[in-house]
């Protein structure tokens, strides 16, 4: 099992599974790690609630943020990785529903990598995903993060 | 005569007044000149006649002297004291003279500077003057004495007089030769030139001090003043000229004593009376002028819609004109009974008393509201503008209703408060209708991704076990959620449209067309679609709204032309009434003009999905973007023959 693994903060189920199948379909087989809400995606980065066992010096490869989260919302999420030295420098990816002007540039302005708005259309959600995959997985290169083994 | 020319009146009969003081102690030091040489003409005047005694040019020399210490413009006490001791000196010499005379003992004085031999011409005493010029002199003295207190300038105008008209009636002794009038033959008569003298000090005196006592009457710019000026002089020459011409006419032999006293008579009637009537007459004309202004005045007073008022700095009205009745209810005289104040609305009061007193110092009121209780017990807003008057006390005001002017204030206040209020429940619907949008924007797709996800899930993993229709149904629901958020897409653009700001510009009509064209073009590379786009097309407007207008039109004419093998598609400009008109045609499907007017409604189409796709939002949308610019548009088209689109903007 590869250590790159994806954090995928999501609260809607189907979407969910919608998204483990299209990793599935597409042979991404990395650990994905699922956070149903802000807090929680938190409590994971940061080891802590039901995460406190878990070695903190690991991060994952990439971050795939749902905006509209309960508890915590995908913004504060971001704010809070952003601003903690230990997390600020991973990779985010905003994947979310909202074509909305105002939270493409909020995403940006909060610091995230890349926002993807997902289709409606099944096929082009594989399609999308696909091409994240690729892009965060294998082709884009992250800096050495304290801790983290190779 | 203006308060200019009265100022010049007093400083000249100040002049005057200095000139006199000189020439008396000339008289008085020339006379003693005489006395030391010895010459006859300086003692007196006409040989024969009686001499100004050495003690009488002494009391000229300081009479003349006090009363032009007592005129230094620029006084100081060194001056004043000479002036006073002077005057002393006079009263001094002509009491101890009196006393004299009346108690018939001799003091020694007469004859301290110089002798002269008893029996001279009109000497009862060897060197001892008239008694009455002794008398003249004791109130000459007092008079100038007097003078140094303000409150005593009454009293020096009436001994002044007093000694003025004995030098008078010693002079027109002289002039009429009538003795008895100088000189009871026993006592020593008054010399020619004291008497003259004592008329010109008499006169100096009284105008050193013109704007006191009696003078005041003389110096006054009143009708009365003017009379006076214009008519004393003569009242007291002209019969004093005829009696003398008469005397006179009678000791040549001209005329007896009666027709001496009838001519007297005749001339001083013609005189007087041609007098009184020029005078008169000015005297008319300048009253009706008066009266006139008066008359103005007081019409202006009466008449004015606003009210003016006088009211004192003891605070009552003095004087209101009508309007205050008219205005208040409360006749005058009720106004006038109690302090204004009383009538002040009690939260008033206070700020009012505070502008009173600003008053009384001499500042000016500007615009001050305040309340008046009116006779029916209501209060009126009032508007003042007042000056104060300090010399007399006086506060003039002039005094506005502005309880309408309030009364359209409160509402318009109230209406902007109303609009205000609206203008944020609109802002607050608008923020919920953003809310709502965004919310759409979310919570509206994810079900459907659910659903079309799962569908194609389905057909992947259990494809193999449907048969036809069941692979059909799951098409039809992955169809049906393409269309929905389609719909909800357009549906979004719609309202977010209809809200965005415009930002009017010029925008190339020409070439946004090219590029939406070109797109089309790319998008469909196998269609052969002739276009042509006019050059220049320019509008002022909004570039994306106009953008979304453009899309929709070419996009649908791209559309509705599919189905035929050459299509034509023209973008162009007419005129219509002098403005432009914008149109696209097309050589499409068209549509049955009975139908038109359900053209550009939301959601409505007027062809089948299975013929066209769509949604029907698209012209709905053009609809609302043109309209927010303010123009109209329609379309005429027939059955497989095209369309054609017009638009103003």
């Amino acid at each position: 099992m590869s250590q790159k693994s994806i954090l995928l903060v999501e609260d809607n189920p189907d979407d969910v599974a919608l998204t483990l199948r299209a990793l599935k379909q597409n042979n991404i087989r990395n650990e994905v790690v699922v956070a149903r809400d802000g807090a929680e995606a938190l409590d994971y980065l940061f080891g802590k609630g039901i995460y406190a066992n878990r070695d903190i010096a690991v991060f994952p490869q990439v971050i795939l943020l749902d905006l509209k989260l309960p508890k915590v919302d995908g913004l504060e999420v971001l704010r809070q990785i952003r601003s903690n030295p230990k997390t600020k420098l991973l990779p985010v990816v905003i994947l979310t529903s909202s074509k909305e002007e105002q939270d493409l540039l909020k995403g940006y302005e909060t610091g995230a990598n890349s926002y993807i708005r997902k289709p409606v259309n099944f096929e082009q959600f594989v399609e999308a995903v696909r091409h994240l995959g690729l892009y965060w997985l294998v082709l884009n290169e992250i800096p050495q993060l304290s801790g983290t083994v190779k | 005569m203006t308060t200019r020319s009265i100022d010049k009146f007093i400083s000249r009969l100040k002049k005057f007044s200095q000139i006199a003081g000189t020439i008396v102690t000339l008289v008085g030091a020339m006379v003693l000149l005489g006395w030391m040489f010895d010459i006859t003409t300086l003692k007196s005047v006409f040989p024969g006649l009686v001499s100004m005694k050495p003690n009488t040019s002494l009391g000229f020399i300081f009479s003349g002297l006090s009363l032009l210490f007592l005129n230094f413009k620029k006084s100081n006490p060194i001056t004043q004291r000479i002036a006073q001791a002077s005057a002393v000196i006079v009263g001094l010499i002509g009491l101890l003279t009196f006393y004299q005379y009346i108690s018939g003992q001799g003091l020694g004085i007469d004859q301290l500077l110089f002798k002269e031999p008893p029996g001279t011409v009109g000497t009862y005493a060897p060197g001892r003057m008239a008694a009455t010029t002794a008398l003249n002199f004791l109130l000459i003295g007092l008079a100038l004495l007097f003078l140094f207190n303000p409150k005593g300038y009454k009293t020096a105008q009436s001994l002044t007089v007093i000694a003025g008209l004995i030098g008078l009636l010693n002079l027109m002794g002289y002039l009429y030769g009538v003795k008895t009038l100088y000189g009871v033959a026993t006592h020593t008569q008054m010399a020619l030139h004291t008497a003259l003298a004592f008329v010109i000090i008499g006169f100096g005196i009284l105008c050193s001090r013109p704007e006191a006592g009696f003078m005041r009457l003389v110096i006054s710019d009143t009708v009365g003043a003017i009379m006076l000026r214009r008519l004393l002089p003569i009242a007291i020459l002209a019969p004093f000229l005829f009696g003398w011409l008469r005397i006179i006419g009678q000791k040549e032999n001209l005329y007896g004593m009666e027709f001496g006293t009838a001519l007297v008579a005749i001339a001083n009637i013609t005189i007087f009376v041609t007098l009184i009537w020029y005078n008169a007459k000015k005297l008319h004309a300048a009253d009706l002028e008066r009266k006139k202004i008066e008359e103005e005045n007081r019409n202006f007073f009466t008449l004015s819609l606003d009210m003016l008022c006088i009211a004192g700095f003891d605070g009552y009205f003095k004087k209101l004109n009508p309007s205050w009745e008219k205005t208040l209810g409360f006749t005058v005289k009720e106004l006038c009974a109690k302090p204004f104040v009383d009538f002040v609305h009690r939260d008033d009061r206070e700020r009012t008393i505070a502008e009173a007193g600003k008053l009384a110092t001499g500042r000016e009121t500007i615009s001050f509201e305040n309340r008046y209780l009116c006779k029916d017990g209501s209060y009126k807003w009032i508007l003042w503008n007042s000056v104060p008057s300090m010399e007399g006390r006086l506060i003039y005001a002039n005094a506005r209703d502005i309880t309408e002017r309030k009364r359209v204030e409160e509402e318009i206040k109230k209406l902007n408060e109303d609009l205000r209020k609206q203008a944020s429940q609109l802002e607050a619907a608008n923020k919920e209708l953003e809310a709502f949008s965004y919310s759409v924007s979310h919570d509206l797709r994810a079900p459907l991704r659910s659903i079309d996800g799962f569908s194609l899930a389905l057909l992947e993993d259990y494809g193999d076990k449907l048969d036809q229709e069941g692979k059909g149904n799951l098409g039809r629901v992955r169809a049906g959620c393409k269309r929905m958020s389609q719909l909800i897409d357009d549906m979004l653009n719609l309202s977010r449209l209809t809200r965005a700001e415009m930002r009017p510009e010029k925008v190339n009509l020409t070439a946004l067309a090219q590029e939406i064209i070109s797109e089309l073009k790319n998008a469909e590379p196998g269609r052969k679609v002739e276009v042509s786009i006019s050059d220049n097309l320019f509008a002022h407007c909004d570039l994306r709204l106009i953008s979304a207008v453009l899309e929709n039109l070419l996009n649908n004419a791209w559309k509705y032309t599919s189905k035929h093998t050459k299509a034509k598609i023209e973008i162009g400009s007419l005129n219509q009434n002098g403005k432009p008109v914008f149109y696209v045609k097309d050589d499409g499907a068209g549509f049955d003009m009975r139908y038109a007017d359900k053209l550009f409604g939301a959601f409505q189409r007027l062809h089948r999905m299975d013929e066209f796709e769509g949604n029907g939002v698209g012209l709905a949308t053009v609809k609302r973007v043109i309209h927010r610019h303010g123009g109209k548009v329609w379309a005429e088209a027939e059955p497989e023959k095209g369309a054609t689109f017009y638009f103003t903007l």
